[in-house]
């Protein structure tokens, strides 16, 4: 018997706008063991079915349809069943363990608790189960966690806290909502070894849920994806990655820069137009309007989900032509001519740059004084019309390099060059010229417009600044600068909160370029952003780049995206340079250790990728207080001894500008890097 | 924590010291000559020259405000002008009184605050919330004497059940003597009270329950009442008791205003009597009186909240 | 007298945090709070306008023998201790409680306001001290600051205004620098200070319009206390000097009569009272329509 068996469930959410239909005619069975990848978009009602399976829905919710547990019906239970049921045998991880977890409670007291409250246990035998618990997530010094209070824990040691929670009592069903989403790579890397591992142990059930494909890739057995609130494609983890036969599962596999994909050979594949609102669905097909491949019988009746091949479900009409996939292929587009090759005269030049944080001291002077050290010398150069990439962990220093140079934090030390101009001059002090030849696009599309201010004021102000056209040519201008970026003339006098994410991004874009800069700061642009989105955007920025001869400094923490954009790459830990140089000798031995960690930590979209697992220890030291010698010496794998502590580690160039601050001689990291390493579960 | 406790009382010190000086400039600055103030227009020249001789209005402002501090600090509070007598132990008398008065309200608002704002949290939308709601907006809408006003029609005019006036004889409370006589007076500031702290109990709560934590809870498959119980109301909690604290400094305003209506003998009726009658030393004294007051229940407040959030107390 | 609704006071406490608040106003006859809330202080608007024109009798005319008289058909709210007609008094008094606390508050809108745009924006020393500041006058209990304020400058029209505005500047400037300091991080300013805009243009273009349904509908809410001050400040005879028919003293000197004719304190109370719940239900129901459109 199937530990979890949903049959057609639908959940209505009643709202102002009307009823959104957030999941429709959804069926699913996960057996015994297994892990189920359940895939999709932001919206697309995966959480919902992870809630309704927990009966946890919101007032607003009406559910109907049937979810058997171990063939008993949850939707029938009684709240004492459900409460015999919850956290016993059915246990969920969340994605934000810092806000699951009481900030008022200390972790003894819930993880006993959930023992106590299900099992006949005495507070001593309890207390010794959590410990026990607690060694087998692999937390370090058990004892000591458990008379933290949650706040007291980094983000990756609350995650394996709410792991030991769900598993205290070995449910029969786990249900795991985005588990890693919010945590840095290397911390996602060693969470995901952990769950492959108690998966295997603890022979539960897993309903796995992530927007994230690499992840499901690695964690799952089954997968499933969901569009709009439907599930359209069904198939084993190896059939579904190999031979996808839904257009919107091939669509999300080709949005993703794949591993080796560089932007001079293609363009990445983007799904036009946006997802339906689920208050308003069309009729037919739900993907129709977006899908390549689309026919009129799509839009007249709805696919319902058939079987393609064993068990492989698709809901499609056209399964059959995805599977050949002429049209889909035709749709990646070649790449625009590439850029000049680097080695120009040096648009931007950055050297040792430092900025400090002040920390904030008691009014009476109590309080230690002492200096956050979020970017301590750092240096690396810009051609024009070149991109460089800055990657790192969140806490690095990488975004504030960006704001360092945009002026907007004041630099501490060091000699920033960039067009002539002296940029290590506060923003008030530069000339207007300087400024409109570096712009910036943010993060945050919900903070990066001003929601009072109509896409056309937002537009037009740095058209007036920097003086581009005569006021009566303005709109005109702002026209052409809307379809630069794919929007049109209808955007003029919306405001951003009628727009996407997405839109809203293009609309930054728009902003940064409108003045004609040399350079556009990209400080996260595509983070917060769905992956099908993120694809469009990073095409725009792209074909922009090559249109408008902008050279871009392009931060992220997606090094997928990193390696598929720029042309150089500097590798930022603690505030330091770790490792730069053109992007294909970054990415290929020999490594910085933290590269190298950095990139066996990326889950990649394949379910046969060699990982060469590489994983760091504990958490990132303070800025405040970085560790003496080589930074990284705390957390690295491959530290040889106690220069590593004592001594900053030398330059070592392995020629066309590719430089490893390390202690390691090349060769011996090449060596010990190309060896093909067994996969190592810690 | 000794940081923290050495950090506070040093803003405390702070705060009493600029607020001095501001009662001082006030009250003898901006009003160019006090002995006029005091002693009214019709006055003689000579009267006000012999007045500011006798309580030093005439000399300069620095070393009259360093001896007003310095002799408050001592616990000497001057002499009235209007009684003619050491302001001291009348001061003393009538802060107990108010204390007497206000313990009696905050034992009203505490727990009943609390309560229903816990109610009307869990039971958001539905009719407990809306009647809790409905009598919150009112109650933080009423001004004192408006409460006082409706309180003695009801329960002097109407049902005669009450004393509509609380005058004691002979300035001293006897709980057994008095204690009617507190009821009214104390019912009004509680009720005016109870609204505010019920509001934010009520939103604290609502948040609270729609916390990722919550949901944690309810999903470990723990009752109702232990998610509440343990979960929800210790976080709950948090904002409003530490809201109860810094409503002390509201409290004793209203006090000057209910006291006032009651003919009660607090510390406030004598700041309203000493404002009236233009009594410097009375007023100077009596507010400086109240700020040390307020200055030591956020004290108390700042130590309660940090006691009550781990994520403060252990930074 | 004023209860401090919006305010945190010294406490590191982020829970009553001011939402966003942006206001569309045709909107507001969707909200039944807000519109009964609106309803009643535009009863006393006209009250004040046309009252002169309505009232039976004058302020003054005093009728001898009819002292302290509940309801009746020649005096529809009664009479004072001095004979005269309660009603009359009642509506030409709604002409200063209608004009006096918007004034107040609109003067301390318009300080808190600067204050608090200033302290956010520019943070530093003069932020430290500006605000250090402001929390130590909040520390003061409203009412007392009123009354040694009055006491100093005397009481007239004028003054009352100053009074109440200035202990409601540090409210104000308190929840101003709130909002500046959550606007300034927003990327739409760092984008405006790249375009090298003025800090003019970013205090009042970028930042301000973000910050005004907030401001409005605390400076409603404000508006409301105000009026609850001028009516205490009233109640304990440091209001308008006689013969202005101010509610508070009327209030006050009917307290004496209470247990004869409570109608005679009742009736200014709850005038004043109906003030202070339109403003608090018309703020409750805009806040309620911000929020219902997120």
């Amino acid at each position: 018997m199937a530990v979890l068996d949903i049959q057609s469930l639908n959940v209505n959410y009643r709202g102002r706008r009307g009823i959104a239909r957030a999941v429709r005619g959804l069926s699913l069975t996960i057996g015994e063991g297994e892990t189920y990848g359940l895939v999709g978009e932001s919206g697309c009602g995966k959480s919902t079915v992870a809630l309704s399976i927990m009966r946890y829905l919101p007032k607003q919710a009406e559910a109907d349809g049937q979810i058997l547990f171990q063939g008993q019906d949850l939707m029938q239970a009684s709240d004492a069943h459900l409460r015999h049921l919850r956290g016993n045998r059915i246990a969920m991880v969340y994605q934000d363990p810092q806000a699951s977890l009481n900030p008022v409670l200390t972790i003894e007291k819930q993880l006993t608790e959930v023992l106590l409250t299900h099992q006949n246990y005495s507070h001593a035998e309890a207390r010794q189960r959590a410990l026990a618990m607690l060694e087998r997530v692999r937390m370090p010094d058990p004892e000591y966690i458990l008379r933290r209070y949650p706040h007291q824990l980094s983000g990756g040691m609350q995650q394996r806290v709410v792991i030991a929670m769900a598993l205290l009592l070995n449910p029969d069903l786990v249900i795991m909502d985005e588990p890693t989403t919010g945590l840095d790579v290397t911390v996602e890397a060693s969470v995901l070894d952990l769950l492959e591992g108690l998966r295997r142990e603890f022979k539960m059930a897993i309903l796995y849920i992530s927007h994230n494909l690499g992840v499901i890739a690695r964690i799952c057995d089954r997968v499933g994806v969901m569009y709009a609130g439907e599930l359209v494609e069904q198939a084993d983890k190896q059939a579904l990655f190999a031979q996808p036969h839904h257009p919107y599962t091939v669509s999300l596999l080709r949005c993703l820069p794949q591993r080796g994909t560089r932007h001079t050979d293609e363009l990445l594949y983007s799904i036009p137009g946006r997802v339906p609102p689920l208050t308003d669905l069309p009729p037919g097909c739900v993907f129709a309007a977006r899908c390549p491949l689309v026919q009129p019988a799509c839009t007249a009746g709805v696919p319902a989900l058939e079987s393609v091949g064993s068990n492989h479900l698709a809901r499609c009409f056209r399964w059959e032509a995805v599977r050949q996939q002429p049209a889909l292929a035709a749709a990646v587009r070649p790449a625009p001519a590439s850029a000049p090759a680097a080695g120009e005269s040096s648009l931007l030049s950055v050297n040792h740059l430092k900025v400090y944080f002040k920390q904030a001291a008691g009014l009476l002077g109590w309080g230690q004084g002492g200096d956050v050290k979020s970017v301590d010398d750092v240096s690396f150069s810009l051609a024009p019309q070149q991109t460089l990439g800055i990657v790192g962990e969140s806490g690095c220093g990488k975004s504030t390099i960006a704001r360092g140079l945009a002026g907007l934090t004041a630099v501490t030390g060091g000699a920033v060059t960039f067009a002539g101009h002296d940029f290590t001059q506060p923003i008030e002090r530069r000339s207007q010229n300087a400024l409109r030849q570096m712009q910036m696009v943010f993060q945050n599309p919900d903070s990066t417009l001003n929601p009072r201010h109509t896409i056309r004021k937002t537009l037009s102000r740095p058209l007036r600044r920097f003086k581009v056209v005569p006021p009566e040519q303005e709109t005109e201008h702002i026209i052409g600068l809307l379809r630069a970026v794919n929007l049109d003339e209808t955007y003029l006098d919306r405001l951003p909160r009628q727009l996407s994410g997405g839109e809203k991004q293009r609309v930054a874009i728009a902003r940064a370029l409108a003045g004609g800069p040399q350079l556009v700061l990209c400080d996260e642009p595509i983070s917060a952003l769905d992956v099908s989105v993120q694809a469009a955007v990073l095409n725009l920025l792209r074909e922009l780049q090559q249109e408008r001869k902008v050279a871009l400094l392009f931060i992220s923490h997606d090094l997928n995206v990193v390696r598929y954009l720029a042309d150089q790459v500097v590798v930022i830990y603690l505030g330091r340079v770790c490792e730069s140089g053109p992007t294909e000798a970054i990415f290929n031995p020999p490594y910085h250790p933290y590269t190298e960690a950095l990139v066996s930590a990326i889950p990649e979209a394949n379910p046969n990728a060699a990982s060469h697992a590489i994983r760091l220890e504990g958490t990132v030291p303070s800025p405040a207080n970085p560790p003496t010698g080589c930074r990284f010496h705390t957390r690295c794998p491959r530290k040889i001894g106690a220069i590593c502590e004592t001594h900053e580690p030398p330059a070592q160039e392995t020629g066309d500008g590719h430089t490893i601050y390390c202690h390691i001689p090349l060769d011996e990291l090449a060596a010990m890097q190309t060896a093909e390493k067994p996969v190592q579960h810690l | 924590m000794l940081r923290f406790i050495l950090r506070r009382l040093g803003t405390m010190l702070l705060t009493m010291l600029v607020l001095s000086i501001l009662i001082f400039v006030i009250s003898e600055v901006v009003p160019t000559d006090p002995a006029l103030k005091i002693l009214g227009r019709e006055s003689t020249p000579q009267a006000r020259a012999a007045l500011s001789e006798k309580m030093g209005f005439n000399r300069p402002l620095p070393e009259r405000y360093w001896n007003w501090i310095t002799h408050f600090v001592r616990g000497d509070f001057g002499e009235s002008y209007r009684l003619g007598a050491p302001i001291q132990p009348l001061v003393a008398r009538r802060l107990t009184n108010s204390l007497f008065l206000a313990a009696s309200a905050l034992l009203i608002i505490i727990p009943v605050s609390l309560l229903l704002g816990v109610v009307a949290g869990l039971n958001e939308g539905r009719w407990p919330d809306r009647v809790i709601s409905i009598g919150s907006l009112l109650s933080i809408s009423l001004p004192d004497f408006v409460m006082g006003v409706l309180l003695i029609t009801i329960f002097s005019w109407w049902l005669k059940v009450l004393p509509a006036d609380s005058s004691l004889r002979g300035d001293n409370i006897d709980l057994a003597l008095h204690g009617r006589k507190l009821i009214l007076p104390a019912a009004t500031a509680a009720l005016v009270l109870i609204g505010y702290i019920a509001r934010v109990t009520r939103v604290s709560m609502i948040e609270v329950m729609a916390s990722p934590y919550i949901r944690t809870a309810v999903l470990k498959g723990l009752p109702r009442r232990t998610v509440i119980v343990r979960h929800a109301l210790r976080n709950a909690l948090i904002a409003p008791i530490a809201i109860i604290t810094t409503q002390i400094n509201w409290l004793i305003g209203g006090l000057i205003v209910i006291e006032q209506l009651f003919n009660y003998p607090g510390l406030g009726s004598l700041f309203a009597r000493a404002a009236l009658e233009n009594d410097l030393p009375m007023i100077e004294a009596s507010a400086m009186t109240a700020i040390v007051l307020i200055v030591l229940s956020q004290l108390i407040a700042d130590l309660l909240y940090s006691a009550l959030n781990p994520r403060v107390r252990l930074s | 007298m004023e209860k401090p609704l919006h305010q945190p006071a010294n406490f590191p406490l982020t829970v009553i945090r001011p939402r966003r608040v942006r206001i569309r106003w045709r909107r507001v006859f969707r909200s039944p709070t807000a519109l009964i809330g609106a309803a009643i202080l535009l009863f006393w608007v006209v009250m004040a306008l046309v009252g002169p024109a309505i009232v039976p009798y004058g302020i003054n005319d005093s009728e001898a023998g009819a002292v302290w008289k509940p309801p009746s058909d020649k005096h529809i709210l009664g009479t004072d201790g001095l004979g005269r007609d309660l009603f009359s008094r009642l509506v030409i008094g709604a002409g200063q409680m209608v004009t006096l606390p918007p004034l107040a508050v609109g003067l301390a809108v318009l300080l808190g306001t600067s204050v608090g745009l200033l302290a956010g924006y520019r943070g530093g020393w003069f932020d430290e001290i500006v605000m250090r500041l402001m929390d130590v006058l909040m520390a003061f209990p409203v009412v007392m600051l009123y009354l040694i304020i009055i006491v100093a400058i005397g009481a007239s029209a004028v003054n009352v205004v100053v009074a109440v505005a200035v202990a409601t500047t540090p409210a104000i400037s308190r929840l101003v620098r709130g909002l500046v300091l959550d606007l300034r991080n927003r990327e739409f300013v760092a984008a405006a200070r790249m375009r090298g805009e003025s800090t003019a243009y970013i205090l009042f273009q970028e930042i301000l319009p973000n910050a005004a349904g907030p401001i409005l509908v605390d400076g409603l809410v404000r508006i409301g206390y105000a009026t609850f001050s001028i009516g205490a400040l009233g109640f304990l005879g440091l209001g308008l000097p006689p013969p202005n028919p101010d509610w508070g003293r009327m209030a006050s000197e009917a307290r004496q009569a209470i247990i004869l004719t409570p109608t005679a304190a009742l009736f200014p109370s709850l005038a004043i009272a109906s003030i202070v719940v339109g403003c608090n239900l018309l703020a409750d129901g805009l806040r309620e329509l911000a929020r219902s459109e997120e």
